[in-house]
């Protein structure tokens, strides 16, 4: 299981980083949105505001790259993987499976920190500023994992669920899609009032807000929520709805596997 | 490592309302090599899956060594390596990172996946490529690394899915000449619908929607089920009024297209009357004799077994 693991993970990596489109699609993208976003669409924001609100943009556009990850990324691989002959392969192999589906989940996540970590320095590059404590960054972090996480839950559903070279428009339409009507491309307060509640039970935008509010504590009140994202219970919630979905897209991938191997 | 034993005990499976297999009963030796010979849809794909773990029979059972591919599935799959019909390998892996990939999932450690995969890679004609990725290979070296892939481990069982599909002449017997050298004492099971490729296993089994037709070694084969004489009939169009004179004329009524024109069978001084046919429809043909190949036996066999 450690072999497969660390095999897994190392092949996902890989392909992640040798991937044109991947790379522009998880890094490139999300930072040319940081640097439109900036420059372009903030005009009417007050000068006091203004560095924080760049922060804002630039936590948005990670969760948009690491959703990117998670449900573009990964269910392309795993589709491409399985067009590809690899999963009749591994079928006649002894594996436990386990280690194919969290190889690729760690994968995800190491290109997930250097995602993080590219889309940030642009962003803090071109005037983001944040203002957090040491604890507040500290727990900020599990809700950047559970984000990629959830959002890799979503991909293997998405994966199991669609055949052939459809698995990418469908999750690149499904990104889209709620990251528009869930308030990371768009301020959380222009959203529509049954939009604000799906903003704050989607598991991307919730760990959004939940970071907003750890890393912008000055910035926040200019975001203007109508309520508090740093509250235990929403936190215990988007933990929650969070791994709920990475654990079902994990149930589902296996048992598609099963189903598979009992044809 | 010696070959393990094969026996399939009346193995049926079905696909919704089609049947695939239809009670296959068939041992395959220690040690033997054998070609599954036959046409897409002829069963021989299934049951290398099955044999290989990744499907389940409707009915019946496949036993190797005495496991059971299904109740023990798992200690199957320890026996065995299996080459699927594609690649399976990652085009943004070099060949060495493939290699490593699948030789760490098999429990090689990686100085042995090192020596075996540049030992097999040499023999190949590959091992400079190894460090490129796969991507940029052509179709041949990817079926090369995918038979390195394969042959990574010392397995008792090797199952080989159409293992030479899209090569030229030169590259497929180049593959199944390493593959026969490197086999070592292990049970090949090969699927094929290239007669040349069946021509070097010790024992060829012919399929048919699901059944067996035959089982024999190529020789035998071709003198069971080519009695005659077989004519390579060279046209320069094809007329269905002369298919259905050269059916006539052919043993069991079996012709075969071809490029040319068509391979007819015929018994002793058939072949006058095959040219008389063409000169009375007024085609002008090359008519010659060709050593009968095991595609020819496919052909009559299944001509017999349908009527």
């Amino acid at each position: 299981m450690k072999a497969e693991l660390i095999v897994f993970a190392s092949k996902q990596l890989k392909e992640y980083l040798r991937s044109p489109s991947s790379l522009f699609w998880t890094m490139g993208w999300p930072i040319f949105w940081v640097l439109i976003m900036i420059y372009v669409f903030l005009a009417g924001v007050p000068e006091p505001a203004l560095p924080y609100v760049r922060g804002s943009v630039t936590v948005s556009m990670i969760a948009f790259g690491l959703a990117t990850v998670g449900m573009v990324g990964l269910a392309s691989s795993i589709a491409h993987d399985r067009d590809g002959g690899l999963y009749l392969k591994l079928s006649s192999m002894p594996i436990s499976g386990w280690g194919e589906v969290l190889g690729r989940i760690l994968g995800s996540l190491i290109y997930g920190a250097v995602t993080l970590l590219a889309i940030l320095a642009i962003g803090v590059a071109v005037g983001s500023k944040f203002e957090a404590s040491t604890l507040n960054v500290l727990a900020s972090l599990p809700f950047f994992v559970v984000l990629l996480l959830s959002a890799s839950g979503i991909g293997l559903i998405i994966s199991n669920s669609v055949k052939g070279r459809a698995v990418e428009g469908i999750a690149v339409a499904l990104l889209v899609g709620g990251c528009s009507v869930s308030g990371v491309f768009a301020p959380y307060a222009s959203l529509p009032d049954y939009l604000k509640l799906f903003s704050k039970l989607y598991p991307i935008s919730a760990s959004m807000h939940v970071i907003n509010r750890l890393l912008l504590v000055k910035g926040f009140a200019w975001m203007h929520y109508d309520f508090d994202p740093s509250s235990p219970l929403y936190m215990a919630y988007t933990l929650a709805v969070s791994i709920g979905f990475f654990v079902a897209g994990i149930l589902f991938h296996k048992a598609m596997a099963r189903k598979r191997a009992l044809q | 490592m010696g070959g393990f034993e094969v026996e399939f005990v009346d193995v049926w499976k079905r696909y919704g309302d089609r049947w695939a297999l239809r009670g296959i009963d068939l041992k395959v030796e220690k040690g033997e090599f054998v070609s599954l010979m036959g046409p897409n849809g002829s069963g021989k794909s299934t049951l290398a899956k099955i044999t290989a773990t990744v499907e389940v029979p409707t009915k019946g059972s496949v036993i190797v060594e005495g496991r059971d591919v299904v109740s023990e599935a798992d200690e199957v799959r320890k026996l065995i390596s299996f080459l699927p019909e594609e690649e399976a390998l990652s085009g943004l892996l070099t060949g060495m990172e493939n290699l490593y990939f699948f030789g760490r999932l098999m429990g090689l450690k990686p100085e042995e996946i090192r020596a075996r995969a540049k030992e097999l890679a040499e023999e190949l004609g590959i091992l400079d490529h190894l460090g490129e990725k796969v991507k940029n290979y052509s179709k041949g070296m990817k079926r090369k690394l995918s038979l390195i892939a394969t042959m990574l481990p010392d397995r008792p069982l090797v199952i080989l899915d159409e293992p030479t599909s899209g090569l030229d002449p030169i590259t497929r017997r180049e593959l199944l000449g390493i593959l026969f050298k490197r086999a070592g004492g292990s049970t090949l099971l090969m699927n094929t619908h290239i007669g040349e490729d069946a021509e070097a296993s010790g024992r060829v089994v012919l399929m048919s929607k699901g059944r067996i037709l035959a089982s024999g070694r190529p020789e035998e084969l071709k003198s069971r089920f080519v009695r005659g004489k077989v004519l390579n009939v060279r046209v320069p169009v094809r007329l269905k009024e002369l298919e259905e004179r050269l059916k006539r004329a052919s043993v069991r009524n079996a012709i075969t297209v071809t490029d040319e024109g068509y391979r007819v069978y015929v018994d002793e001084g058939f072949k006058d009357v095959v040219a008389k046919e063409m000169e009375s429809l007024g085609v002008k043909a090359e008519v010659t004799e060709v050593p009968p190949s095991l595609e020819d036996a496919y052909t009559i066999a299944v001509m017999g077994h349908e009527g």
